[in-house]
């Protein structure tokens, strides 16, 4: 049976997507069978940072509606072949996702794959609230910033009173704080919070901690996740990440302000 | 307070009602002074602040000597306000000289013990906990001293947007308590954890219920309806232990000495 994990966050645009798809990526790296499922309907956008944009027959909803099978929905990655894409409807219809629905889907694709990654949207909302109350495990996605912290402490306040797992008597749904966006320059300068301060608010610790980096953009512009891009910083931080959701240990990187070279110092820049 | 009736009179058997006694505690709500502006925006954000709590809640109106000579129609204002506010008037404080205003307000009269507020088993018209941690069941009651209710334990965190509300007893939350979250009890709230959220305690009335947290930086605190919002912790308590009380009717925050 494989694992459930929820990439979520509450607040929107904090970089749960560029996660789900590097984490997902990962996986397949370290050669676990993994599909990563997009919960945003309506939206759609997942599939664009998979750069598998272009082969989108089927959906998730088509699934539920029985449209079509999950086999036909499901897209085979080109770099890796033990990972699948399920994309979102971009349909308007927010019922189109049904409790039912949903767990049919997830306990069919739990069967087949070794980690199942739900790509949450933003918000508490019905897509949310679907792509968490399966989850075995829950990647909070959080920036630096107070209003994210605050949403992410609501998110996992929801998580932990309702879940499938809670209501089966499992457990509850293993939580792990993912800082992206960190610039240790501004946290020096003191106008960002500390990976200590996101920790103590929100009483998790943290899992990673992805720099804010110009290679995010480029490498979603350009349909590959930024963990395939060896040379950026935060690729290797997604890496390290992926490392400690498998149960390795890994010292945290890309946390102290980079340390400039003489003739940077003498001449700035 | 506390309101007891006698048991009354007893039905015939096979009637088709029975009356029974009863005990309910109610919060009373005191007006100070007759300024129905003031007093609406106030309370409406006194509701707001804990919505699980107060809205739709049921209040005895104690009116002062003073309030009781108002015109009648500005008495039955003063009712509409309370209920645009979000709070429901179902008695009126028997103080001496009230019976003209219950009358003109068809409100009953309930006796008010002055002495005593000490709070009995309340049961609120409404469920006040939402998304709260499964542990809010009632749990059985363990043998104990009778009259001794068992304070209602829950581990923290407690996150934003959760509600907690202990009914007639003391909470303790053995966590922090985020910004955002709401923690009420009737009785004391205890919490070993950083108090970042709303903290309510005497939540009925009781005027000797008491706050204590390992690190103060509540949005609002209050006691017996007694509150302060903070927009930021005052400077000698920020991030201290403290207890909290009320103090002739003020909220007193002091560091604890530990
Ligand atoms: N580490 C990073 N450094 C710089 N930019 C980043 C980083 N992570 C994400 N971004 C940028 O932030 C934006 C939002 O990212 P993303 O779409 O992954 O967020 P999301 O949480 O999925 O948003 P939504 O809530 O809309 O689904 C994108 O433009 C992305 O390139
Ligand atoms: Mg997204």
């Amino acid at each position: 049976m494989g694992e459930i994990i929820v990439v979520t966050s509450g607040k929107g645009g904090v970089g749960k997507t560029t996660t789900s798809a590097s984490l997902a990526c990962g996986f397949a790296k370290r050669g676990k069978k993994t599909v990563v499922v997009d919960f945003d309907i309506g939206l759609r956008n997942l599939d664009l940072i998979m750069g598998c944009e272009r082969r989108v027959v089927y959906d998730f909803v088509n699934v539920i509606n029985g449209d079509c099978t999950l086999k036909q929905a499901l897209i085979k990655d080109k770099r890796f072949d033990n990972l699948c894409v399920l994309a979102a409807s971009q349909t308007k219809d927010k019922d189109a996702l049904t409790q039912e629905g949903v767990a049919k889907v997830i306990d069919e694709l739990k069967a087949e794959f070794d980690i199942v990654l739900a790509d949450s949207p933003a918000g508490i909302e019905r897509g949310a609230y679907l792509a968490m109350y399966f989850a075995d495990r829950a990647v909070v996605v959080v920036n630096p910033e107070v209003s994210s912290v605050r949403d992410s402490d609501r998110v996992l306040g929801i998580m932990a009173s309702k879940s499938r797992r809670a209501e089966q008597g499992q457990g509850p749904i293993k939580e792990h704080l993912l800082l992206t966006r960190y610039s240790p320059e501004r946290v020096e300068k003191g106008d960002m919070m500390s990976v200590a301060d996101v920790e103590e608010i929100l009483g998790v610790k943290v899992i990673g901690v992805v720099p804010e980096s110009p290679d995010v953009l480029s490498a979603s512009n350009s349909g590959v996740p930024v963990i395939l891009d060896e040379q950026a910083d935060a690729g290797l931080a997604y890496a390290d990440a992926v490392a400690r959701l498998l149960g390795e240990e890994r010292p945290m990187r890309f946390t102290e302000p980079k340390k400039k070279g003489f003739f940077q110092r003498m001449f700035g820049g | 307070m506390e309101q007891r009736g006698d048991i009354a009179t007893r039905a015939r058997d096979g009637a088709s009602f029975e009356l029974r006694s009863g005990q309910f505690s109610l919060m009373v709500l005191a007006i100070r002074h007759l300024d129905l502006l003031q007093l609406q925006s106030e309370l409406s954000d006194h509701v707001a602040s804990a919505p699980a709590l107060l809205r739709g809640a049921p209040v005895v109106l104690d009116l002062n000597p003073l309030s009781q000579l108002a015109d009648h129609g500005l008495l039955r204002e003063l009712v509409g306000r309370i209920h645009q506010a979000g709070l429901r008037v179902i008695a009126m404080a028997a103080n001496p000289g009230a019976e003209a205003a219950a009358h003109a307000l068809d409100l009953p009269l309930l006796g008010l013990d002055r002495r005593r507020t000490r709070v009995v088993d309340a049961e609120p018209a409404e469920p006040v906990a939402e998304e709260v941690p499964a542990a809010d069941a009632e749990p059985p009651k363990p043998p104990g001293p009778p009259g001794l209710q068992p304070p209602l334990v829950l581990p923290g965190p407690i996150r934003s947007g959760q509600q907690v509300y202990a009914r007639g007893r003391d909470l303790i939350i053995t966590g922090v308590v985020s910004a955002g979250a709401e923690v009420a009890a009737d009785g004391c709230v205890h919490v070993y954890g950083r108090l970042m959220g709303k903290a309510l305690a005497g939540a009925s009335g009781d005027v000797r219920a008491r706050i204590y947290c390992l690190a103060f930086g509540a949005e609002v605190a209050s006691i017996a309806g007694n509150f302060k919002v903070f927009e930021s912790a005052p400077r000698d308590v920020a991030g201290k232990a403290v207890e909290i009380h009320l103090d002739e009717g003020r909220l007193e925050i002091r560091p604890l000495k530990v």
